[in-house]
């Protein structure tokens, strides 16, 4: 198994457990991180050329995001399994995105309910991804 | 096309299918992300909107090379605390909560056909449609009259 995609399964599992423990925001940053590292392990390895694009732009033009701009391609190669289910996995992981800056930076309190949902939005993400791509 | 420009244009494309939605409008400049919030929870999960969600995101790829557009609804973990363009169609009235945002939309929201007039408030600005009116009016900011008229 490779490294990124083991990582991806323990930040998974850390989400669970942090939630039990009632550490959210911690439980939020895993629970991302889970999520980016297996779209960025799709990309390193079944999109290669997307992902050395990528770099090369941001290296180049020194604008836009690593995480941004993996998300997008990543969906680029998702939707043509399933549009639907494509929209709904951006608009997760970007709702997911925001939410794990203004949780890891801002003074502002996460609650449980806040927690559960990005379980339920990781959960889903990796059900997904599963489902489509078998991965 | 500018960001103001590609806002009103967006609403305008889930406004003709859906034209009871409460659209919403923020910029998050920490995440580079353009927020367009839907309401009821319906709107989104409706069939008909997975084709307008694209060829908005499509749009806005086309258009710009940095940042993106993230759909909410009231399940979203971001809610959004001080949205700068609103469309409700309860009230008939779009809300622009900072000038810079209607002076740039301000040609643009000549397209929803409607006179567009708002009321100079301490906090935020009320654009109020009325599709009657056809000339554009603008009364003087230094007039002691707190009230903008502007007809599209």
């Amino acid at each position: 198994m490779s490294f990124l995609l083991k990582k991806s399964d323990q930040n998974r599992h850390a989400t669970d457990f942090l939630i039990d423990k009632m550490l959210y925001a911690p439980a939020i940053h895993c629970g991302y991180y889970s999520c980016f590292q297996k779209i960025v392990y799709i990309l390193i390895d079944y999109y290669p050329d997307d992902y050395d694009f990528i770099q090369q732009q941001i290296k180049e033009r020194r604008k836009g995001s690593l995480h941004g701009s993996c998300i997008k391609a990543f969906i680029g190669r998702f939707r043509p399994f399933d549009r639907r289910d494509a929209l709904d996995l951006d608009t997760m992981l970007n709702d997911l995105k925001g939410f794990r800056i203004n949780s890891d930076y801002n003074d502002d309190e996460v609650k449980p309910a806040d927690a559960n949902k990005v379980k339920e939005i990781v959960d889903k993400t990796h059900f997904l991804i599963k489902r489509h791509m078998k991965v | 096309m500018n960001i103001q420009q590609f806002v009103i244009e967006s609403f305008e494309k889930i406004k003709n299918l859906f034209p009871h939605a409460l659209i919403e409008y923020q910029y998050d400049e920490d995440v580079d992300t353009h927020y367009i919030k839907l309401s009821p929870l319906g709107i989104y999960e409706d069939d008909s909107f997975v084709d307008i969600g694209w060829a908005i995101k499509d749009t806005y790829n086309e258009i710009f090379d940095s940042g993106d557009v993230c759909f909410l609804t009231d399940k979203s973990l971001i809610q959004l605390t001080a949205p700068t363009i609103i469309s409700d169609p309860e009230t008939n009235i779009a809300s622009v909560n900072d000038i810079e945002t209607i002076i740039e939309a301000g040609e643009l929201l000549r397209r929803f056909d409607t006179l567009v007039e708002f009321d100079w408030k301490e906090s935020e600005t009320v654009i109020v449609l009325d599709s009657f009116q056809s000339n554009l009016e603008v009364s003087d900011i230094n007039s002691g009259n707190d009230k903008y008229a502007m007809a599209a």
